[in-house]
Protein backbone atom coordinates (compact mmCIF):
# COMPACT_ATOMS: atom_id res chain seq x y z
CA UNK A 1 0.00 0.00 0.00
CA UNK A 2 1.43 3.73 -0.52
CA UNK A 3 2.55 6.10 2.01
CA UNK A 4 0.76 8.31 0.42
CA UNK A 5 -2.40 6.94 0.17
CA UNK A 6 -2.10 5.57 4.33
CA UNK A 7 -1.46 9.53 5.16
CA UNK A 8 -4.59 10.51 3.00
CA UNK A 9 -6.67 7.44 5.37
CA UNK A 10 -5.10 9.09 8.58
CA UNK A 11 -5.99 12.48 7.74
CA UNK A 12 -9.30 11.32 6.41
CA UNK A 13 -10.32 9.00 9.74
CA UNK A 14 -9.19 12.46 11.77
CA UNK A 15 -11.28 14.62 9.79
CA UNK A 16 -13.83 11.86 10.08
CA UNK A 17 -13.50 12.11 14.19
CA UNK A 18 -15.51 15.23 14.40
CA UNK A 19 -18.29 14.31 12.51
CA UNK A 20 -18.83 10.88 13.39
CA UNK A 21 -21.93 10.23 15.77
CA UNK A 22 -21.36 8.59 18.43
CA UNK A 23 -23.32 5.36 18.08
CA UNK A 24 -20.35 4.98 15.13
CA UNK A 25 -18.34 2.51 16.63
CA UNK A 26 -16.34 1.56 13.12
CA UNK A 27 -12.62 2.10 13.84
CA UNK A 28 -10.17 2.28 10.95
CA UNK A 29 -6.62 0.38 11.59
CA UNK A 30 -3.73 0.42 9.41
CA UNK A 31 -2.55 -3.28 8.54
CA UNK A 32 1.27 -4.28 8.35
CA UNK A 33 3.01 -7.39 8.91
CA UNK A 34 6.29 -8.58 10.50
CA UNK A 35 7.02 -11.56 8.45
CA UNK A 36 4.13 -13.55 7.13
CA UNK A 37 1.76 -12.22 10.56
CA UNK A 38 -0.04 -9.29 10.17
CA UNK A 39 -0.73 -6.91 13.12
CA UNK A 40 -2.97 -3.60 13.33
CA UNK A 41 -2.90 -0.03 14.69
CA UNK A 42 -5.48 2.12 15.08
CA UNK A 43 -5.05 4.93 12.63
CA UNK A 44 -5.76 7.59 15.29
CA UNK A 45 -2.57 6.76 16.99
CA UNK A 46 -0.22 7.19 13.41
CA UNK A 47 1.03 10.12 11.80
CA UNK A 48 1.94 8.59 8.68
CA UNK A 49 4.28 5.87 7.21
CA UNK A 50 7.44 5.89 5.42
CA UNK A 51 10.33 3.64 3.89
CA UNK A 52 12.95 3.80 6.41
CA UNK A 53 15.97 5.81 4.52
CA UNK A 54 18.04 6.53 7.07
CA UNK A 55 18.33 4.43 10.71
CA UNK A 56 21.25 4.89 12.71
CA UNK A 57 21.44 2.27 15.65
CA UNK A 58 22.39 3.81 18.40
CA UNK A 59 24.85 1.56 20.40
CA UNK A 60 23.75 0.55 23.94
CA UNK A 61 20.08 0.89 23.57
CA UNK A 62 17.91 -1.35 25.12
CA UNK A 63 16.21 -4.13 23.95
CA UNK A 64 13.39 -3.08 21.87
CA UNK A 65 14.78 0.23 20.33
CA UNK A 66 15.86 0.21 16.72
CA UNK A 67 17.67 3.45 16.37
CA UNK A 68 17.43 6.66 15.41
CA UNK A 69 15.38 7.33 11.81
CA UNK A 70 15.90 10.70 9.83
CA UNK A 71 12.95 11.28 8.36
CA UNK A 72 12.37 14.61 6.14
CA UNK A 73 14.57 16.65 8.83
CA UNK A 74 12.40 15.11 11.64
CA UNK A 75 14.78 12.50 14.35
CA UNK A 76 12.12 9.83 15.42
CA UNK A 77 13.66 7.16 17.70
CA UNK A 78 12.48 4.19 15.72
CA UNK A 79 11.13 0.95 17.99
CA UNK A 80 11.55 -2.91 16.94
CA UNK A 81 8.45 -3.87 17.56
CA UNK A 82 8.94 -7.18 16.30
CA UNK A 83 11.78 -7.34 19.36
CA UNK A 84 9.23 -6.15 21.51
CA UNK A 85 6.16 -8.70 20.68
CA UNK A 86 9.05 -11.16 21.69
CA UNK A 87 9.26 -11.97 17.73
CA UNK A 88 12.75 -13.64 16.10
CA UNK A 89 14.55 -11.58 14.48
CA UNK A 90 14.32 -11.91 10.38
CA UNK A 91 16.86 -10.28 7.80
CA UNK A 92 14.68 -8.73 4.90
CA UNK A 93 15.69 -7.91 1.49
CA UNK A 94 13.14 -4.85 1.58
CA UNK A 95 13.62 -1.83 2.69
CA UNK A 96 11.19 -1.44 5.82
CA UNK A 97 8.50 1.15 6.58
CA UNK A 98 8.50 3.06 9.62
CA UNK A 99 5.16 4.27 11.40
CA UNK A 100 5.23 7.67 13.02
CA UNK A 101 3.14 7.07 16.28
CA UNK A 102 1.74 10.37 17.63
CA UNK A 103 0.42 10.87 21.27
CA UNK A 104 4.04 10.20 23.14
CA UNK A 105 6.39 12.61 24.50
CA UNK A 106 9.22 11.82 21.77
CA UNK A 107 8.64 11.53 18.70
CA UNK A 108 8.39 7.67 17.91
CA UNK A 109 8.02 5.57 15.11
CA UNK A 110 7.67 1.26 14.84
CA UNK A 111 9.50 -0.34 12.18
CA UNK A 112 7.56 -2.82 9.99
CA UNK A 113 8.30 -5.32 7.25
CA UNK A 114 5.79 -4.02 5.04
CA UNK A 115 1.93 -2.85 4.66
CA UNK A 116 -0.74 -4.77 3.98
CA UNK A 117 -3.80 -2.67 4.49
CA UNK A 118 -6.28 -0.56 6.25
CA UNK A 119 -9.22 -2.12 7.66
CA UNK A 120 -12.52 -0.50 9.34
CA UNK A 121 -13.17 -2.80 12.35
CA UNK A 122 -16.44 -2.62 14.92
CA UNK A 123 -15.78 -3.41 18.82
CA UNK A 124 -18.30 -6.54 18.34
CA UNK A 125 -15.53 -7.92 15.48
CA UNK A 126 -12.82 -7.68 17.78
CA UNK A 127 -12.18 -11.45 19.56
CA UNK A 128 -10.11 -12.33 22.51
CA UNK A 129 -6.21 -13.27 21.40
CA UNK A 130 -6.14 -16.94 20.56
CA UNK A 131 -5.99 -19.51 23.47
CA UNK A 132 -2.45 -20.72 22.20
CA UNK A 133 -0.73 -17.50 22.54
CA UNK A 134 1.40 -17.49 25.48
CA UNK A 135 -0.27 -14.67 28.13
CA UNK A 136 2.51 -12.21 27.64
CA UNK A 137 2.10 -12.22 24.12
CA UNK A 138 -1.60 -12.23 24.33
CA UNK A 139 -0.88 -9.19 27.43
CA UNK A 140 0.44 -7.02 24.27
CA UNK A 141 -3.07 -6.95 21.89
CA UNK A 142 -6.28 -5.64 23.08
CA UNK A 143 -7.42 -8.53 21.03
CA UNK A 144 -7.39 -9.86 17.03
CA UNK A 145 -9.52 -9.61 14.08
CA UNK A 146 -10.20 -11.84 11.08
CA UNK A 147 -9.18 -9.88 8.18
CA UNK A 148 -8.81 -11.07 4.76
CA UNK A 149 -4.52 -10.89 4.80
CA UNK A 150 -4.95 -13.48 8.08
CA UNK A 151 -5.58 -13.00 11.85
CA UNK A 152 -5.08 -9.42 12.47
CA UNK A 153 -3.51 -8.88 16.48
CA UNK A 154 -4.54 -5.63 17.54
CA UNK A 155 -1.66 -3.71 19.66
CA UNK A 156 -2.02 -2.24 22.39
CA UNK A 157 0.49 0.59 22.29
CA UNK A 158 0.45 2.04 25.54
CA UNK A 159 1.32 -1.70 26.82
CA UNK A 160 4.26 -2.16 24.35
CA UNK A 161 5.52 0.53 25.14
CA UNK A 162 6.38 1.34 28.54
CA UNK A 163 7.55 5.02 28.49
CA UNK B 1 22.96 31.50 28.97
CA UNK B 2 22.60 29.88 25.26
CA UNK B 3 19.47 30.56 23.16
CA UNK B 4 18.24 27.75 20.53
CA UNK B 5 19.73 29.85 17.83
CA UNK B 6 23.30 29.43 19.10
CA UNK B 7 25.30 27.50 16.43
CA UNK B 8 28.28 25.33 18.25
CA UNK B 9 31.19 24.19 16.01
CA UNK B 10 30.78 20.12 16.84
CA UNK B 11 33.45 17.92 16.38
CA UNK B 12 32.16 14.98 14.21
CA UNK B 13 33.82 10.91 14.35
CA UNK B 14 32.64 7.68 14.13
CA UNK B 15 32.95 5.01 16.97
CA UNK B 16 30.78 1.53 17.43
CA UNK B 17 29.32 2.13 13.75
CA UNK B 18 27.76 5.44 14.98
CA UNK B 19 28.38 8.90 13.94
CA UNK B 20 28.77 10.79 17.34
CA UNK B 21 29.61 14.36 18.00
CA UNK B 22 31.23 16.63 20.35
CA UNK B 23 31.62 20.07 21.22
CA UNK B 24 34.85 21.01 19.01
CA UNK B 25 36.14 24.06 21.35
CA UNK B 26 36.15 20.77 24.43
CA UNK B 27 38.54 18.94 21.93
CA UNK B 28 42.09 20.24 23.08
CA UNK B 29 44.41 17.53 21.48
CA UNK B 30 44.53 14.39 18.70
CA UNK B 31 46.43 12.12 18.68
CA UNK B 32 46.90 9.78 15.45
CA UNK B 33 48.16 6.12 14.99
CA UNK B 34 49.33 5.30 18.46
CA UNK B 35 47.84 2.03 19.39
CA UNK B 36 48.41 2.91 23.04
CA UNK B 37 47.18 6.21 24.69
CA UNK B 38 50.78 7.94 24.35
CA UNK B 39 50.00 9.37 28.02
CA UNK B 40 47.96 6.53 29.67
CA UNK B 41 51.08 6.03 31.78
CA UNK B 42 51.70 9.34 33.01
CA UNK B 43 47.93 9.77 33.06
CA UNK B 44 47.47 7.14 35.29
CA UNK B 45 49.95 8.75 37.70
CA UNK B 46 47.11 11.69 37.98
CA UNK B 47 44.40 11.15 39.70
CA UNK B 48 41.54 11.43 37.80
CA UNK B 49 43.09 11.48 33.97
CA UNK B 50 40.08 8.84 32.40
CA UNK B 51 40.57 6.87 29.34
CA UNK B 52 37.54 5.72 27.19
CA UNK B 53 37.92 4.05 24.33
CA UNK B 54 34.33 4.25 22.64
CA UNK B 55 34.24 1.22 20.75
CA UNK B 56 35.03 -0.67 23.40
CA UNK B 57 32.81 1.25 25.85
CA UNK B 58 29.66 0.54 23.62
CA UNK B 59 30.22 -2.17 21.64
CA UNK B 60 33.12 -4.51 23.37
CA UNK B 61 35.49 -4.31 20.64
CA UNK B 62 38.73 -2.06 20.88
CA UNK B 63 39.11 0.23 17.80
CA UNK B 64 42.78 1.44 16.89
CA UNK B 65 41.90 4.70 15.61
CA UNK B 66 43.14 8.08 17.40
CA UNK B 67 42.86 9.53 20.98
CA UNK B 68 40.66 12.86 21.52
CA UNK B 69 41.85 15.03 24.52
CA UNK B 70 38.26 16.04 26.23
CA UNK B 71 38.99 18.98 28.58
CA UNK B 72 35.81 20.98 30.25
CA UNK B 73 37.02 23.49 33.44
CA UNK B 74 38.93 21.16 35.52
CA UNK B 75 37.29 17.95 33.68
CA UNK B 76 38.96 15.59 31.27
CA UNK B 77 39.34 12.53 29.43
CA UNK B 78 40.89 10.36 26.59
CA UNK B 79 38.52 9.19 23.96
CA UNK B 80 39.22 6.99 21.43
CA UNK B 81 37.00 6.74 18.51
CA UNK B 82 37.66 4.65 14.93
CA UNK B 83 38.20 8.40 12.88
CA UNK B 84 37.54 12.01 12.92
CA UNK B 85 35.18 12.96 10.20
CA UNK B 86 34.38 16.50 10.40
CA UNK B 87 33.90 19.77 12.28
CA UNK B 88 30.20 21.21 11.29
CA UNK B 89 28.73 24.18 12.80
CA UNK B 90 25.03 23.30 14.16
CA UNK B 91 22.69 25.48 15.46
CA UNK B 92 21.40 24.28 19.24
CA UNK B 93 17.45 24.71 18.04
CA UNK B 94 18.19 21.61 15.48
CA UNK B 95 19.11 19.29 17.89
CA UNK B 96 16.76 17.01 19.06
CA UNK B 97 16.83 15.90 22.58
CA UNK B 98 17.32 11.79 23.47
CA UNK B 99 14.08 10.10 23.77
CA UNK B 100 12.98 8.62 27.27
CA UNK B 101 13.88 5.83 26.19
CA UNK B 102 17.44 6.59 26.09
CA UNK B 103 17.90 8.99 28.45
CA UNK B 104 17.52 6.35 31.26
CA UNK B 105 19.84 3.61 30.14
CA UNK B 106 23.57 3.31 31.83
CA UNK B 107 25.53 3.25 28.65
CA UNK B 108 22.49 5.73 26.50
CA UNK B 109 22.45 8.32 29.10
CA UNK B 110 26.06 10.22 28.03
CA UNK B 111 23.84 10.94 24.79
CA UNK B 112 22.55 14.63 25.24
CA UNK B 113 20.55 14.59 21.94
CA UNK B 114 20.77 13.90 17.93
CA UNK B 115 21.23 16.16 14.96
CA UNK B 116 21.75 15.88 11.24
CA UNK B 117 24.93 15.82 9.04
CA UNK B 118 24.14 15.45 5.57
CA UNK B 119 20.94 13.65 6.38
CA UNK B 120 22.58 11.37 8.79
CA UNK B 121 21.70 11.13 12.37
CA UNK B 122 24.67 11.63 15.12
CA UNK B 123 24.57 11.52 18.31
CA UNK B 124 26.07 14.80 20.47
CA UNK B 125 28.07 12.94 23.31
CA UNK B 126 29.03 14.40 26.61
CA UNK B 127 31.49 12.42 27.77
CA UNK B 128 30.98 14.09 31.49
CA UNK B 129 28.45 11.40 31.13
CA UNK B 130 30.85 8.21 30.63
CA UNK B 131 30.65 6.09 33.60
CA UNK B 132 34.33 4.50 33.94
Amino acid sequence: MDPEAILAAIEQQRDGEAEQPAEQERVSYLAFFLGEEVYGLPLEQLREVAHVTHLRRVPGAPHGVAGLVNLRGEILCALDVRAMLGLPAQASTEAPFIVALRGFGDPLGLIVDSIADIYSVTAGEIEAPPATWSAERAACFVGTVRVSAGLMGLIDLARVIRL
Amino acid sequence: MTSPDTVVPLLVFEAADCLMAIVASEVGHLEKGLREPFSREAGEKSPGSLFFDLDDYFSGAESDGPWLHWTRGTRGAWLRVRRVIDVVPVSLGGLTPMPAVLRGQTRTRAFLAAGLRNDEVFLLLDPGRLTA
